[in-house]
């Protein structure tokens, strides 16, 4: 295994377990000591969790290293895969492979397919709307009753965080964030029904596998409204085609199909309500105050700037037209 | 819209005289500019104004959101508040206050609504003279200021109310948040304690109290000693929600009273006494802890999170920690007397370690040049 692409990161046991012969000992099943394997390190937070992908022979598979204990987000898999959403076919989440609480990690199997967005990108958007939908109908008639209640409360205090942000690097734009909050919260949604929602639906997230959606990186799952789920997919498609103007017609496309198979799940209010928090979520992420967001050229910052702008207009737009 | 507490260059001077052909440009803020060309009279019929000459004093003024003038006419005096958006709404809670008996002479009251203009998003309300809350702590009327608070919060919550949007918890972690986003950018630590602070809040869940009219932003600037009864002004947060959210945002900026100014540390403590004493059976006291915790979070950034400057509070690290012991006292309940008692000074000395050493003394405005004559009326929304 080529160990030089996984950072070494004492908050995240996994990566150094992974190092060493611990991994393979805690995971025999996986046969890491059988040929060569090949790791590339997917997504990187640190301090915080890290995705590797497992490639080698006929085995591909997924390790998720966190900070925290990864055990609610193990029992998830296991009972969407009770659940039927671990077959080879239609809709479907990873299956778990392996979890170990001390490494604070979780192995599961490797969904290969393109994501919505290169679908959207390579136009394909009715079919990135449609794989969608086919989610969202599958969540809704689930009776998966595991993670905490979604608190409304608890997004609006990262929504405050997000805007802060805003208000502490681009007063201007921070300011007319600040607004939009103000119409969301005379118009908060009263969902009434919640139901297992991924929590961070964004159009990565979503592959299409053939014959159906797979759904990948679920650590944000709760018991919410599926609103939040397909705001969050709505807001994220709608970036795209704020970010690449060829893309407006693919994304729209997508939009329409999402919307008219999803018309009867739900209510058309509460869904701009949490697209319009989740643009301003995007929004609010071109300022981070890390160290690679200080180096932007003044080209790359003014860039930002304008799309940062471009997501906090439609959240007031989508904020007028709910108040 | 860039809030800014302080007059433009080219506007006239804090708190002077000026006539209506002098009033400041703003083009967000259409009745200034429809006075200084037609005069208050024939801009505001309904006024029924005489040909007296007409004298403005500006009190506050947000860039492309809102300002705030006294006038005088002959012997009339009142408030004009302009706004970049419709002040419909809080024209309609001034009528509908005054249908419930909440402005009249005599009684504890809020302005009376003497005429308005929705297209031109202007409200001329009557004038209250009298100290503020504010000023009766400075000036050692401590238990007075919290007399006053205190009676007001009776008597809001006598009636039921049904009008506005709802302020309660999800507001106010709204507020919470801003601050932590904020504080975060410029001082990371910091954001991390706040993050923290309101992390525990959102983890606390809080009784359902009955709801009831909610100001919004109860700051003692905004209660008025009328003599015998308290006024109150600048309702443009209203809405419902439990009484603790004035409760709690009335203490935390008390709180922070003393945490600017050492030498108000015992009045400070004398006013919460005296509130905490008069609306013991009105208010559920871990639910007005929150509350308290979740106020201070939305002080711990004044300044900052409105972009009136780039520099974190001197005194928020101790809003912070201030905030920390209530929202475990929302959480575990209240210490016993002696822990109270012993937690309280280090806190204060805390909070004076950080500020610089050439802080100004107590004063009304001593760090945002706003606008604050004494004993006049003033608007101060992004406290």
């Amino acid at each position: 295994m080529d160990m030089r692409s996984i950072p070494d990161d004492p908050a995240l046991p996994a990566l150094e377990a992974l190092r060493s012969d611990r991994f393979g000992a805690a995971f025999p099943d996986l046969g890491l000591d059988e040929g060569s394997f090949e790791l590339r390190l997917c997504g990187y937070t640190p301090g915080n969790r890290a995705t590797i992908e497992a490639h080698g022979g006929d085995r591909h598979f997924a390790v998720k290293a966190y900070a925290k204990d990864p055990s609610a987000e193990a029992l998830l898999y296991r009972a969407l895969a009770n659940a039927g959403l671990a077959g080879s076919s239609g809709v479907r989440v990873p299956r778990l492979l392996g979890w170990n609480r001390d490494l604070r990690l979780i192995v599961i199997s490797w969904l290969a397919g393109r994501p919505v967005e290169q679908l959207i990108a390579e136009g394909e958007g009715r079919r990135a709307g449609t794989l969608a939908a086919a989610f969202l109908r599958k969540a809704a008639s689930l009776s998966v009753t595991l993670g905490p209640r979604f608190d409304p409360g608890e997004l609006l205090f990262d929504v405050g965080k997000w805007v802060g942000r805003l208000v502490a690097t681009e007063p201007i734009l921070g300011q007319a964030a600040d607004n939009v909050v103000r119409r969301l919260l005379g118009a908060q949604p009263r969902d009434r029904h919640s139901r297992l929602v991924h929590g961070t639906l964004y159009a990565r997230h979503i592959l299409d596998l053939g014959d159906g959606p797979g759904v990948i990186d679920w650590q944000r799952f709760c018991q919410g409204p599926l609103e939040l789920d397909a705001g969050t997919f709505l807001a994220t498609v709608w970036r795209l085609g704020l970010r690449d103007d060829r893309l407006t017609n693919e994304v729209a496309r997508a939009e329409e199909a999402f919307r008219s198979e999803t018309r009867t799940l739900l209510n058309e209010q509460s869904l701009a309500w949490y697209q319009a928090t989740t643009l301003l979520r995007h929004a609010s992420k071109l300022f981070r105050p890390t160290e690679a967001e200080r180096l932007l050229s003044r080209e790359e910052r003014a860039f930002a700037l304008a799309e940062a702008r471009g997501l906090v207009e439609e959240a007031g737009r989508l904020a007028g037209a709910i108040t | 819209m860039l809030p800014h507490f302080e007059l433009p260059k080219n506007g006239p001077s804090p708190g002077l005289w000026q006539s209506t052909a002098e009033l400041l440009e703003d083009p967000a803020l259409p009745a200034l500019g429809a006075i200084r060309t037609r005069g208050l009279a024939a801009t505001l019929p309904e006024l029924s104004l005489s040909d007296s000459p007409v004298a403005l004093r500006p009190c506050n003024y947000v860039v492309g959101s809102r300002a705030t003038f006294e006038a005088r006419v002959g012997d009339r005096r009142f408030t004009l508040k302009f706004y970049a958006e419709d002040p419909s709404a809080e024209a309609d809670l001034y009528r509908r206050l005054a249908r419930v008996g909440l402005a009249r002479e005599h009684a504890p009251r809020v302005p009376r609504l003497l005429a308005w203009d929705a297209r031109l998003r202007v409200l001329v309300l009557t004038w209250f003279e009298g100290p503020t809350a504010h000023h009766l702590v400075k000036q050692g009327k401590g238990v007075r200021a919290g007399q006053l608070a205190a009676s007001w919060l009776w008597h809001a919550s006598r009636r039921r109310w049904k009008v506005g949007p709802h302020r309660g918890r999800g507001h106010m972690l709204y507020q919470a948040g801003v601050s932590a986003g904020a504080l975060g950018v410029v001082q990371p630590a910091l954001g991390a304690a706040a993050r923290r602070v309101a992390k525990l809040l959102v983890r606390t869940p809080h009784a359902k109290s009955p709801p009831s009219l909610v100001h919004g932003t109860f700051y003692p600037r905004h209660v008025f000693d009328l003599g015998d009864v308290p006024g109150v002004i600048d309702w443009q947060q209203f809405g419902v929600g439990p009484i603790e959210v004035d409760a709690g945002m009335f203490l935390a900026t008390i709180s922070r009273l003393a945490l600017r100014h050492e030498s108000l540390v015992d009045e400070v403590e004398r006013t919460k006494e005296s509130f905490l004493e008069r609306t013991r059976r009105l208010v559920d006291r871990r639910t007005l802890e929150w509350y308290w915790a979740a106020g201070l979070m939305h002080l711990a950034a004044t300044g900052l999170k409105t972009a009136q400057t780039r520099e974190v509070p001197g005194e928020a690290p101790a809003i912070i920690d201030e905030a920390l012991r209530h929202a475990q006292c929302a959480i575990d309940g209240l210490p016993n007397g002696a822990r109270e008692k012993a937690a309280r000074f280090p806190r204060f000395r805390t909070a004076f370690r950080a500020r610089s050493p050439d802080s100004a003394p107590p004063s009304d405005s001593p760090k945002t040049g706003r606008l604050n004559p004494p004993h006049a009326q003033m608007s101060d929304r992004e406290e």
